[in-house]
């Protein structure tokens, strides 16, 4: 309905209108962030020059200044910058989609135990394995997919989307007992590992690593922007969804496969980055409606706007040490879920 | 062509509800469905909207088994207002009816909206157009609701298609004034576009006004069904409602029965 052609006789000034404008600013609002991003750190590289630093190879640059920015800039910035837009894109677009499938503001990924599942996986890397980043980022997007695949199982024996949030909650129960149990059985040195990994960090961030998550994230992300109708549907209930014509345990299904999928490896590379899955499209929700179609993709920018800057807090705010980005994450969100429920307007 | 049940048996929670049942809903036609609470009525209509699977006997949709018929097909052909919807998250009201026009992907934006703007109207609903579905009335959320079901029921038909609409209670929030209009809008899209309705009422004196054919339903029974100058007899809404109640001729409408509760 929003964004249609002229000629309607119906107005719908509001939707219609404020969609792709929001959209737009948001697009540009993230660019904007990310640029700045890039050039400010414990390393300064002046964004007058980045043109003329990105054009020269570096064998060619004479001052050594100019090599340190140029190989920091595309090394390790860039990359950085980048896996931040994506991690923040796809936690948000996750969060939004499972907030439509449970019909709850206060649903996110980790409700159907894709972030615990992930954390027990990497805990039990840290511990009874070698730990190192690889190892530890495979066993959490086994731990994600496990867990999430034991929610959906255990959760389709009750009808409706109940037994998935019950089967959800119970699942995160178990993981958090296990790491309980891991993290009381680990040494100091795994403690302060695994410690490391519940807060969260940016700094895996490589282009390897990029060149893989990247397509994958964009793919499972993209297709799950498709799913707007579908999400609008769900707003009126299950039974309408389904008078509509959406199959809904093939859509449940679904959404909470491309979760896994998208959430999961992000889990796995990231660590523990809590609430911009929950604040973020809420936050959206409470700006620019409910209607899926704007909904999603302003998520999504949203997100990656959020997680951008709050790398760029992680990094700068203690120079030249780096705070853990789920700190800052959950400092944030943590109070602004407290409000959303002390208000009242978690039900919005 | 038809929506129909035969010799349909269902059972919920290990219970019969509907027993032995045979329906035709027809294109072109309003049917009333009327009995006490719990006599099967809402089981019946979500038989027929195709969610509920019998337990013996066939449901049919112009002679294809619904099963056979897949949720997306069957939404493109009939459209189903239940009984109590909600809203999860506000929208502005168009948005809520654009609904009706999502198993009809292939409509382009302009015919989405022009159809949009046809159900609010047939809905009395135009002014409401751009409010937030959540600020609205009970009543006024009812309307809208149905204007979805009449955009998904008028959505992308082509000549000689038959299309239905199954309401469970349509009126239960309106005043007497939009009841009636609701009514008249399901006569006149049955009698001038054809499609086959078929609607849950209560009120035994609308639906004798406005229906051409009751259909009476006891625990899960059918025990009448026909025009209501020849269904409605005291006897009938005795054995229906267990009430005592005299039916006369209508003082006004003629060919119309008045039922007068004692």
């Amino acid at each position: 309905m929003s964004a249609r052609g002229t000629g309607a006789p119906a107005p719908d000034p509001a939707p219609r209108g404020r969609g792709p404008a929001i959209l737009a600013a948001l697009a540009v609002l993230t660019l904007i962030a990310a640029l700045l991003a890039a050039a400010n750190g414990a390393v300064d590289i002046p964004l007058g020059q980045l043109a003329r630093l990105l054009a020269t190879p570096a064998a060619d640059l004479a001052d050594p200044a100019d090599r340190l920015a140029r190989n920091v800039f595309i090394d390790i910035r860039l990359p950085r910058v980048l896996f931040a837009l994506l991690a923040g894109a796809g936690l948000a677009l996750c969060g939004a989609a499972m907030q439509a499938l449970f019909r709850n503001p206060l649903a996110e990924p980790g409700l159907v135990g894709v972030s615990a599942g992930g954390a027990l996986g990497a805990v039990a890397a840290i511990v009874l394995g070698a730990g190192g980043f690889m190892l530890t980022a495979v066993a959490a997007f086994a731990g994600s997919l496990a867990a999430t695949a034991a929610a959906y199982a255990l959760g389709r024996r009750v009808p409706g989307v109940a037994g998935l949030l019950l089967a959800g909650i119970a699942i995160n129960a178990v993981a958090g007992s296990f790491i309980g149990l891991l993290t009381f059985n680990a040494n100091d040195m795994q403690l302060r590992s695994l410690t490391f990994w519940s807060m969260g960090s940016l700094a895996g961030a490589q282009w390897d690593m990029l060149a893989l998550l990247a397509p994958w994230t964009l793919l499972w992300g993209g297709w799950m922007l498709t799913q707007w109708r579908v999400m609008n549907a769900l707003l009126l209930g299950e039974r309408e969804a389904l008078h509509l014509g959406f199959a809904l345990a093939a859509v449940r299904r679904r959404l909470i496969v491309a979760t896994a999928l998208v959430v999961g490896p992000l889990v796995a590379a990231t660590g523990g980055i809590g609430f911009i899955g929950l604040v973020v499209p809420h936050l959206v929700r409470m700006t620019l409606g409910a209607n899926h179609r704007w909904l999603l993709p302003a998520s999504v920018l949203a997100g990656a706007l959020a997680l951008v800057l709050a790398d760029w807090l992680a990094r700068v705010l203690v120079v030249p040490a780096e705070l853990p980005i789920g700190l800052l994450t959950s400092l944030v969100g943590g109070p602004f879920f407290l409000w959303l429920l002390a208000t009242g307007r978690g039900r919005a | 062509m038809s929506l129909a049940a035969s010799q349909l048996v269902l059972a919920r929670g290990g219970r019969d509800v509907l027993s032995d049942l045979t329906l035709d809903i027809t294109p072109g036609t309003v049917t009333a469905l009327l009995g006490a609470n719990g006599a099967g009525k809402s089981t019946l209509l979500g038989a027929l909207a195709g969610e509920l699977a019998p337990r013996a006997g066939r449901l049919s949709l112009d002679g294809v088994d619904l099963q056979d018929l897949g949720v997306r097909r069957l939404a493109r052909l009939r459209a189903v207002l239940p009984q109590k919807p909600g809203l999860g998250f506000d929208l502005p009201v168009a948005e809520v009816v654009a609904m009706g026009a999502y198993p009809f992907p292939e409509l382009t934006p302009a015919e989405v909206d022009g159809l949009v703007a046809q159900a609010l109207a047939l809905a009395g609903m135009t002014e409401h157009a751009t409010r937030r579905y959540l600020a609205l009335s009970g009543g006024e959320q009812q309307r809208v609701q149905f204007a979805r079901v009449l955009a998904q029921c008028r959505a992308g038909r082509q000549a000689g298609q038959a299309r239905y609409l199954l309401l469970d209670e349509p009126i239960s929030n309106l005043d007497p004034r939009h009841q009636g209009e609701l009514l008249q809008v399901a006569t006149r899209l049955a009698h001038e576009e054809g499609v086959g309705v078929l609607v849950i009422l209560h009120d035994v004196n609308l639906a004798a006004r406005w229906c051409d054919r009751l259909v009476m339903l006891a625990q899960g029974r059918l025990l009448a069904a026909g025009p209501p100058a020849e269904v409605l007899t005291s006897a009938l809404l005795r054995e229906v409602y267990e009430v005592d109640a005299d039916v006369i001729d209508h003082p006004i409408l003629p060919g119309r029965r008045l039922v007068l509760m004692r």
